[in-house]
């Protein structure tokens, strides 16, 4: 099952896919986060597909984890379309984001449903 | 206000390291075990390594981590610090100078030289050849110890502003990772949600466990750039049973044994930094052309006070003289803040000497020691700045051609060891800066000769001792029979001279033959405002600066006349020459009735000036002089008095020096 048909069925609505941009760093943060914003306004359910070849740094993995929280303080889901990668991995591995890792980070980092 | 440019900011702050690391790195050759000078040298290297690898300036980050590495090895007594090693770090840091300036210079093959001639002082083997913009270490994955060093739990939390400040979380995190084997967990709980995020800030924290044998200053050093403002608690972890020792990276958390937070730390570490002149956070960098920009403002506002001063002087109005009494008060207080803004230690300008004392005793093969006294002193920093190069002249002189070499100071029974002694200490409103020397001493012999050769005096002229020796400041005059790198090209001691001139100050020698040679700069405090005496002379304004005035006298009618054709007066059994300003400057009006004279003097020297009226002291906005009257010697400057008029500021030096020409005219004359 993929992440994309997982969140349209659990939310009941359409996911809205957001392709980002393959910069994802400190500078673009702002409209990192602005884009993610609307999406999520305008649907409730969004899909963050991640270019392979994008530039993700700290920044990035912040605005995500934002976006999580954010659909559980309004409502709504967000979801990434495609397991980590590249280096939105090399991030994670970088900053101690994937030790001790809850099941619910690894679904959706990872679109593994079990712990490691 | 205009946005600061980050890599001037660099720059800035790169200047300041180097200084430190040179400073510490001359240190070290007093006493080459000094453990905290080595730490204070890795310290500077560690921080200028990040901060140009911060700023986008690669090759240097890469260039000094060989040099951080070579004093990291030495700090860990792997390696003894060596004269060699200090040298060749010298070498290096000019090289970094130059990879500050110039970044994206061609500079591969002096790296690749210096780095070969470190790591041969180093003792290292010259694994790599190339090794310019080599990338820094990367992270290495966190391993199970095999070390067997202390465990350390760190949790840390960078400022809000971290990221937007150009520091990289990720970049500390891998620099932890380097120290030993470690695991990272980050700390989310105090994430907000996406709508409440500013996307710049940083919101995560760490936990790191780590096990290393670097010690606790490794940590402390990987957080060096952002101590003050972070929150740091590094907690010791009981050591491991050997057995587990391998699952140490996967094992719940050890009890800690001692916990120190590291904002207690922190001051063990500043007070390291603070010995070797490091910036403490309550210092505020201001851009040294905004404090020129204040100064003006200063000074506009003095002129504009002078005037309602007098506007209020001539008006009856009481209410109109209080403010214009409090004005005057608060502009002068602010005049003296503003002087004390500009001062700065003139230790700053020592500091480099001790560096260039280095590099001419390896120059010349003397063996010099250079001592430095009132280092405290401070100096407007405009004259700081202006004193630079003819200190270095005068420096490089007293060990060129004052210091003996070593076997000729031991035959006539000196120390192998020459000594030049660079002081300051202010008196009045001046500083007095010395360069003693323990040399030789000037050749009059040769002075003479040399002098009479180029036709500066005739041949068997009779010259005072002060007056040979002061023709060593005449243009092109040089006794050195032998051109070298450092000195005698005939170039140097007049341009000093007139330097020192411009600065409004006096340049002054002593020399005793086989006992050394002392030249004493005397220069005014500060450049800006002074504090001057207004007086009239025909129907002209003048100021004379009040620090010049000995005395004011009246000249009765009977005096002058007496006078006549001398110009000289008794003053206290002493005869002193003056000059009558009416007629120097030509006015074309009548003498006052009732003239006055006012004794200044430079040093020894003292000259009368002959004005018609003394109008009393006078806050003084010095304004140079125009292009077009820059070779005007009898006026160093002007202002603008208050009522809108211009008044010259006399330039007390020139006077005098014409009032002694005049008084030794006369002597000749019998």
């Amino acid at each position: 099952m993929t992440a994309d048909a997982d969140h349209t069925a659990s939310d009941g609505a359409e996911a809205h896919r957001l392709v980002l941009p393959s910069s994802l760093s400190i500078r673009q943060a702002g409209a990192t986060r602005e884009l993610i914003l609307a999406a999520l306004q305008e649907s409730g359910v969004v899909l963050l597909d991640v270019p392979d070849d994008a530039e993700a740094d700290l920044s990035f993995i912040q605005i995500v984890e934002a976006a999580r929280r954010q659909v559980v303080s309004h409502g709504g889901s967000v979801a990434l379309a495609h397991p980590a990668s590249g280096s939105v991995l090399t991030t994670l591995e970088r900053g101690g984001f994937l030790h001790e890792m809850t099941a619910e980070d690894q679904l959706f980092w990872f679109h593994r449903k079990e712990a490691a | 206000m205009t946005s600061l440019d980050p890599i001037q900011v660099f720059r800035t702050e790169a200047a300041e390291l180097f200084e430190q690391i040179e400073t510490g790195l001359l240190d070290l050759l007093n006493d080459l075990s000094d453990q905290a000078t080595i730490d204070a040298v890795f310290r500077g290297l560690h921080t200028l390594k990040g901060s140009g690898s911060m700023f986008g300036f690669e090759a240097l980050a890469a260039f000094t981590h060989h040099c951080e590495t070579a004093f990291d090895r030495v700090r860990k007594g792997q390696v003894p610090a060596t004269a060699e090693l200090v040298a060749a770090v010298l070498d290096a840091q000019d090289h970094m100078k130059a990879l500050v300036s110039t970044p994206n210079g061609d500079h591969e093959e002096a790296s690749n030289r210096l780095l070969a001639a470190l790591q041969a002082a180093a003792g290292e083997p010259s694994a790599h050849a190339t090794v310019v913009a080599a990338p820094l270490p990367k992270a290495v994955a966190a391993e199970p110890s095999k070390t067997g060093g202390k465990g350390f739990r760190i949790t840390f939390r960078l400022p809000v502003n971290a990221m937007a400040n150009g520091t990289n979380p990720l970049g500390l995190l891998d620099e932890l990772q380097e120290l030993g084997s470690c695991t990272v967990k980050a700390d989310l709980s105090t994430v907000p949600t996406l709508d409440a995020l500013e996307p710049t800030d940083l919101h995560i924290g760490w936990t790191l466990d780590l096990i290393t044998d670097k010690g606790r200053d490794a940590i402390d050093d990987v957080f060096i750039f952002v101590m003050d403002d972070m929150e740091l608690t590094v907690t010791e972890l009981a050591p491991p049973a050997p057995a587990a020792a391998q699952e140490a990276s996967a094992a719940a958390a050890p009890a800690p044994v001692a916990e120190v937070a590291a904002k207690a730390d922190a001051p063990k570490a500043q007070a390291a930094d603070a010995k070797h002149g490091a910036k403490q956070a309550e210092n505020v960098r201001v851009p040294a052309e905004r404090l020129d920009e204040l100064m003006d403002r200063v000074g506009e506002l003095v002129i504009a006070q002078s005037r309602l001063s007098q506007l209020a002087g001539s008006s009856a109005d009481i209410h109109l003289r209080a403010v214009s009494e409090d004005v005057e008060r608060l502009s002068g207080e602010l005049r003296d803040t503003m002087m004390v803004l500009r001062m700065v230690p003139v230790g700053s300008l020592f500091g480099r000497f001790r560096r260039l004392v280095h590099d001419l005793a390896r120059e010349t093969g003397k063996v010099i020691e250079l001592e430095t006294e009132g280092e405290t002193t401070e100096v407007d920093k405009t004259v700081i700045e202006r004193l630079a190069d003819p200190l270095v002249h005068l420096v490089r002189n007293s060990v060129d051609h004052g210091l003996e070499p070593p076997d000729e100071r031991v035959a006539s029974g000196k120390e192998k060891t020459g000594r030049v002694i660079l002081s300051a200490r202010q008196s009045g409103g001046e500083v007095i800066i010395t360069i003693k020397d323990d040399g030789r001493g000037v050749n009059r012999e040769r002075v003479r000769a040399k002098a009479e050769a180029s036709g500066l005096i005739q041949p068997g002229q009779m010259l005072t001792d002060q007056e040979l020796l002061q023709l060593i400041f005449q243009p092109g005059f040089s006794t050195a029979a032998q051109v070298t790198n450092l000195s005698g090209r005939g170039v140097g001691m007049d341009v000093v001279k007139k330097t020192v001139e411009a600065l409004r100050g006096i340049i002054d020698i002593r020399s005793e033959p086989g006992r050394g040679s002392e030249i004493s700069l005397r220069i005014p405090l500060t450049l800006a405002i002074i504090d001057g005496l207004l007086v009239r002379v025909g129907s002209g304004s003048y100021v004379i600066p009040l620090s010049a005035v000995e005395e004011c006298l009246e000249l009765s009618l009977e005096d002058d006349l007496r006078s006549r054709g001398r110009s000289f007066i008794s003053l206290r059994d002493n005869l002193v020459p003056f000059l009558r300003l009416r007629e120097l400057f030509e006015t074309g009006t009548p003498p006052d009735r009732y003239q006055k004279m006012v004794v200044i003097s430079t040093g020894d020297e003292r000259v009368g000036l002959v004005v018609d009226q003394i109008i009393g002291d006078h806050q003084t906005v010095i304004k140079s002089m125009s292009k077009l009257h820059h070779d005007v010697v009898t006026f160093s400057g002007a202002t603008i008095l208050g009522d809108g008029n211009v008044a010259l500021i006399l330039d007390v030096t020139h006077l005098v020096a014409v009032g002694q020409q005049q008084e030794a005219h006369l002597r000749a004359a019998g």
